[in-house]
């Protein structure tokens, strides 16, 4: 149900200080550019009218989303607006009209849309890089979860692990045609020969994946790197967690210093067992979780023992083998390890792992989760706010990712000329339930309420689909992200076209706000995690901020 | 049936107010949203019942306090709209605080938020028969005709007050006002269309009182 009204720190201004739901995180705006005698208000004898808050005359925005609390990994922590033209953001800082009032950066004309983020909390859409995008319900808890952009493998039902063959990559982009999120195809990367890959990406693939339960070893890792080379993609792996072929020193040589996105790096996901967790030191290695692992609660590794069975197929209880690999997968001391390096800025990015063991909607809150849970265990640091902790969890959902993928350009900030995506939460509900999901300027998702009523919401509110999800407009919205070699590939597609670029030179010095490096050890013996001879772990969670108050469940 | 969507979404309540009412049976405390969907149930049922508007506004307020919500949630409901078949047809109620107060908060007359820093003040009445609400970024130069005050100290002001905030002028009535400059390139377009350009353009305020004359502003 829907939480109506507007919070109270709206009506007292920047000196109010918002905290994020139940989490104890506070967020302490660095700059105003909201308040003050010239705010900007929507209603009636408002101030947002033609003459008044409006230029009366050409020369605004097409758009303005205006008075919210940004939270942005670059640009920090601001009360400010958005302006936005051409489904971009052209400015943030003070909206209104420069004819009558001081110090505005975005311009109001009578031809301006206005999307009102009085007392809103406004991320940049998350950008979840690992979606098993099994069935189309996926999109709508994407959608529902602040998620804007996905990496799609396996438009299915299907066993893939890719988004290939061609004829299925179109027939998904056709189905996308009704999908207001950006969407970037992986192709299947397992393979120790490049024709298939190549043609994957030609096809309209934007990067390719390896996944070990359609091959991880050496051959297919260095072909599919040469292929990333040559095409300028990234190269997603799930390594092979039963060290057939090769364990971390085999998959670290075979990869050579060139620049990987390593999937699930806890391991619970998949992947070496019982160290790949070592790999986050490394430079080169850009590392994401998936989401059941994070924050670490006290549940965890009994799910995790029925999920991984559940999704890959196991059966520990009658065949040879399955119990042994199962339990060498799940492990406690990993996992308590993953929440804190996450803290730490060792590991960049967070995912969902979609439907393949992770929850598409869950991607930005889980980060929040973690990082109360991080402040409540280790405190704050010192400075009256949690901006920077914030901040650093907020980059792993969002710009990290776009940057591993050679869409950063684009996506995953709210800096100017980047597309307009951004999520309005109100700060009570921040992480659980999205105000309003904006794609390009235009409202794509959000709350909802009864349609015949006298006002907008009123209940039952759900969190559904707006206009910019119906009829033709989800493709005039979102963005294909392809390769430059799949720009003139065969797509039942309306959408803009965007080049993946950037790729192949990334180190961890590129991820932003994350940038901590060390030797990881994972002891083979008693799963102790360390680094740089530190021990890293943590209690698991008996219960979660974000979540019960809020749900229904 | 042929149930319209309205009445599925009715239903949906109910089922969330259901599974509120069954956790609550069991002695839980209530999230935020089975406590706005209990409420709001409630409501619906009430208006049913053929209970009278007020009564079931007022029933709203009493059927959850902070004491059967999680700890917490009573600040996460600040506001409940619901519609409600009433014997008059659908009729849309609106809740403040329902889980802190125990009734519905009372409307009243607020002063405006004065800036002191305010550089001109000014005696204005109304001399019409309505009320005048003037809003904060209003070139009060322009002003109705019927209000009564010295325009031309007025000229290139507004309100020194609160961004949305209003000055009511009730018929009869003189009310002391404070104006402080508009800002900004100090363009004027719109508003009463007495200004239409630049306010500090040589010999515009004299071409304006000549217009506001023209037309009746009365203390032009």
């Amino acid at each position: 149900m829907h939480a109506n009204g507007r919070s109270a720190w709206r009506v007292s201004g920047a000196t109010a200080v918002p905290e994020l739901g139940d989490s104890g995180l506070i967020v302490v705006p660095e700059s105003d550019d909201v308040g003050g005698p010239d705010e900007l208000l929507p209603g009636w004898g408002g101030t947002m009218r033609d003459g008044l808050g409006v230029r009366a005359g050409r020369g605004g925005v097409e758009v303005a989303i205006t008075g919210g609390l940004l939270l942005d990994p670059v640009l920090g922590v601001r009360r400010a607006s958005i302006g936005v033209s051409g489904g971009r953001v052209t400015a943030i800082g003070r909206a209104g009209n420069p004819d009558t009032m001081d110090d505005v950066d975005i311009v109001l004309d009578p031809g301006t849309a206005v999307i009102d983020a009085g007392g809103m909390v406004v991320t940049p859409g998350a950008v979840d890089s690992h979606v098993h995008f099994l069935s189309p319900q996926v999109a709508d808890a994407a959608l529902a979860g602040g998620v804007t952009t996905l990496m799609v493998q396996d438009p299915g039902p299907v066993w893939n692990l890719g988004s290939n063959p061609a004829g299925l990559l179109q027939a998904a982009y056709a189905a996308f045609q009704s999908i207001p999120l950006n969407v970037l195809m992986l192709v299947r990367g397992s393979s120790a020969r490049p024709d298939l890959l190549e043609d994957g990406l030609r096809a309209g693939g934007g990067g390719l994946k390896i996944h070990e339960d359609v091959s991880a070893g050496p051959e297919q890792l260095r072909c599919a790197l040469d292929v990333c080379d040559r095409f300028d993609v990234q190269l997603a792996i799930h390594t092979d967690g039963l060290n057939e072929a090769i364990g971390v020193g085999g998959t670290r040589a075979a990869i050579d210093g060139r620049t990987v996105h390593l999937f699930h790096i806890e391991g619970c996901g998949g992947g070496h067992a019982p160290n790949l967790l070592e790999l986050a030191g490394d430079a080169n290695m850009l590392c994401s979780s998936t989401n059941p692992t994070v924050p670490f609660g006290v549940n965890a590794e009994q799910e995790h023992l029925s999920m991984v069975a559940a999704v890959h197929l196991l059966e520990p209880a009658s065949r040879a083998g399955d119990w042994e690999i199962l339990r060498a997968r799940v492990r406690a001391s990993t996992m308590a390890a993953e929440g804190v390096l996450h803290d730490l800025g060792v590991i960049p990015m967070t995912s969902s792992d979609s439907q393949g063991m992770g929850r598409v909607g869950e991607v930005l809150r889980r980060m929040l989760q973690n990082a109360s849970l991080m402040k409540r265990r280790f405190g704050g640091d010192g400075s009256g706010s949690d901006n920077e902790r914030v901040l650093r969890h907020v980059a792993k959902a969002t710009l990290n990712p776009a940057i591993t993928h050679g869409i950063a350009e684009h996506v995953g900030s709210l800096q100017p000329g980047r597309l307009a995506d951004c999520v309005l939460w109100q700060p009570e509900f921040c992480g659980v339930r999205p105000e309003l999901v904006v794609k390009a300027g235009v409202s794509a998702w959000g709350a909802a309420g009864d349609g015949n009523a006298t006002t907008m919401l009123a209940e039952p509110v759900r969190v559904g689909p707006q206009l910019g999800a119906r009829g033709g407009a989800p493709d005039r919205i979102s963005l294909a992200f392809v390769s430059e070699a799949g720009l003139e590939a065969d797509l039942p597609t309306g959408r803009e076209r965007a080049v993946v670029r950037g790729c192949r030179e990334l180190s961890a010095a590129d991820m932003v706000r994350n940038t901590r490096r060390g030797e990881l050890r994972v002891d083979p013996k008693t799963l102790a995690v360390t680094l740089d001879g530190e021990p890293i772990t943590a209690e698991p969670a008996a219960e979660v901020p974000l979540s019960a108050r809020y749900l229904l469940g | 049936m042929r149930l319209l969507p309205r009445e599925q979404d009715r239903l949906e309540l109910f089922l969330a107010g259901e599974l509120a009412r069954r956790r609550r049976a069991r002695g839980l405390l209530l999230s935020q949203a089975e406590a706005v969907a209990l409420i709001a149930d409630e409501l619906c049922e009430a208006a049913r019942d053929g209970r009278p508007y007020a009564e079931v506004q007022a029933l709203g307020y009493t059927l959850l306090t902070e004491d059967d919500v999680l700890d917490g949630v009573s600040a996460l409901v600040p506001r409940i709209e619901v519609e409600a078949l009433f014997d008059d047809g659908m009729r849309l109620l609106v809740l403040h605080e329902p889980l802190v107060l125990d009734a519905p908060p009372q409307p009243s007359v607020v002063s405006p938020t004065w800036d002191t820093d305010g550089v001109t003040e000014l005696d204005v009445t109304n001399e019409g028969e309505v009320l005048i609400a003037v809003t904060s970024h209003f070139h009060v130069f322009e002003a109705s005709r019927d209000l009564r005050f010295d325009r031309s100290a007025a000229w290139g002001m507004r309100l020194a007050i609160r961004a949305g905030e209003k000055v009511v002028f009730a018929p009869e009535a003189t009310v002391s006002v404070r104006l402080r400059p508009i800002g900004g390139a100090r363009l004027v377009r719109g508003h009463g269309g007495l200004c239409d350009g630049p306010l500090d353009e040589q010999g515009a305020r004299e071409r304006a009182l000549g217009l506001a004359r023209e037309r009746g502003y009365r203390g032009a």
